[in-house]
């Protein structure tokens, strides 16, 4: 806008001219329809420009509040750590309690045996127990849990020993197949109920069983129990799986799954003679 | 052709950093980018710029419509008679701006208050302090900005930055 040779800006008055008006459109219903168009197209601008700037704003935050973040992570750490150890002693001392009300419920009383932690699994179906020499323990003491067998010790130190389970790869059993509902009372009269003799043989993670008789009726789910003069005991071993149904073979085959999982005991007894 | 496409994209980057600023600083961009370019750009293209953003800024911030409007008009003027006492050009010339940015941001909800004839003389007692310290950063932008367009607009010897 010119006026007399020099020029005059007028855009503030004209600008709230427009505002005027614009408060007085604001008031009718043509507020609703003029604000429509406008808030379809940058609705979505300002979202995103909203969320990035909270984005920044919470980082900013957070590193302003860093050494109270890295003393509340180290203090709950600690008390994690702390409930956790409670816990596990809790939970380990009613396992011994439970463990050792079932073994005596089910060994012979003329038996004595020697009550063992677990200290550690190696790789190789072996276990580490905490007990040794001082203990009374020898070479080639069987590792019970109640009835069931879980290994042979191999090694005795003095206040240690390593136990060989069945899934180790030089463990082999002589065994025989009985069905699943007989009982292991005292006076079990075994060889009325076996259905065929095998050789067990740990294969790793497994235990396979072989050289069970062609006709004998073996079926899966079968009692599997040792039987075997380096074990002395008619001892329980596990549950008859994957029987083979190979006709032209001379005998049937098959995999053992343990009674329970070996990682899950804490407590064993040594049968000590 | 070309102008109506910067002036959209103006639009766009305004809306888009006004709403980034005002979640992390609660300061606005529009308002330094207004008495920024006052009297610096053509009037019309700076009348369509603040008339669509400050339309849209009353859209996407709910606030009644010629809020944004209003309090900007007013503030120029303001800005228009401070200037007949302390040249722009001045070094004191910052002193009107920071006023200006202090009033945008206490008569922005008064107006808005005022605009849906809910008169609340609270608002303008809404913390000071907060208003102050968004005023010296909108402040400190608006100089940077200054600077930049003096340095872009000396013509030919664009490696010199000129202090005044």
């Amino acid at each position: 806008m010119k006026k007399d040779g020099s020029e005059k800006n007028y855009t503030h008055l004209i600008l709230l001219l427009m505002s005027i008006l614009l408060i007085f459109v604001g008031n009718t219903k043509l507020d609703a329809v003029i604000k429509y168009p406008f808030s379809y197209i940058f609705d979505p601008v300002t979202f995103v420009g909203n969320s990035l700037g909270s984005s920044v704003s919470n980082w900013g935050k957070a590193l302003l509040d860093a050494s109270s973040y890295i003393n509340e992570y180290n203090r709950m750490k600690e008390e994690i750590a702390s409930l956790k150890a409670d816990r596990s002693k809790e939970v380990l001392e009613y396992l011994e309690y439970e463990s050792l009300k079932q073994h005596t419920q089910v060994i012979s009383p003329e038996d004595t045996y020697v009550e063992s932690n677990i200290v550690n699994f190696t790789d190789t179906s072996e276990v580490l127990i905490n007990r040794g020499k001082e203990s009374g323990l020898k070479k080639g003491d069987i590792v019970t849990f109640g009835r069931v067998f879980l290994g042979v010790l191999t090694d005795v130190g003095s206040n240690s020993s390593l136990v060989r389970l069945p899934t180790h790869t030089l463990s082999t059993f002589e065994v025989v197949v009985v069905p699943s509902t007989v009982e292991m009372s005292k006076d079990f009269r075994i060889d009325s109920a076996i259905k065929s003799s095998a050789v067990v043989m740990g294969d790793m993670d497994k235990i396979k069983i072989e050289n069970m008789g062609i006709n004998s009726d073996v079926a899966d789910g079968d009692l599997v129990l040792i039987r075997d003069e380096k074990v002395g005991d008619i001892l329980i071993l596990g549950n008859l799986i994957s029987v083979s149904k190979n006709p032209a073979s001379t005998f049937k085959n098959g995999l053992v799954s343990p009674v329970f999982d070996y990682t899950n005991i804490l407590t064993v007894f040594v049968k000590n003679d | 052709m070309i102008n109506v496409l910067i002036l959209t994209i103006e639009i766009f980057l305004n809306i888009f950093l006004e709403s980034f600023f005002l979640n992390i600083f609660s300061f606005s961009i529009f308002v330094i980018l207004v008495i920024s370019l006052y009297k610096r750009v053509e009037n019309l293209w700076f009348f369509l710029f603040v008339f669509f953003t400050a339309l849209i800024l009353d859209t996407v911030l709910h606030l009644h419509l010629g809020t944004h409007l209003l309090t900007v008009s007013v503030l120029l003027i303001l800005l228009e008679i401070s200037w007949l006492l302390i040249p722009r050009e001045s070094i004191y010339g910052i002193v009107p701006i920071l006023i200006l940015f202090v009033l945008y941001y206490l008569l922005l909800p008064f107006f808005n208050s005022l605009a849906f004839a809910h008169i609340n003389w609270e608002i303008l007692r809404i913390d000071i302090l907060g208003v102050l310290i968004k005023a010296v950063i909108s402040l400190g932008i608006y100089v940077l900005m200054d600077r930049v367009y003096l340095f872009l607009r000396k013509g030919g010897q664009g490696a010199q930055i000129r202090l005044r």
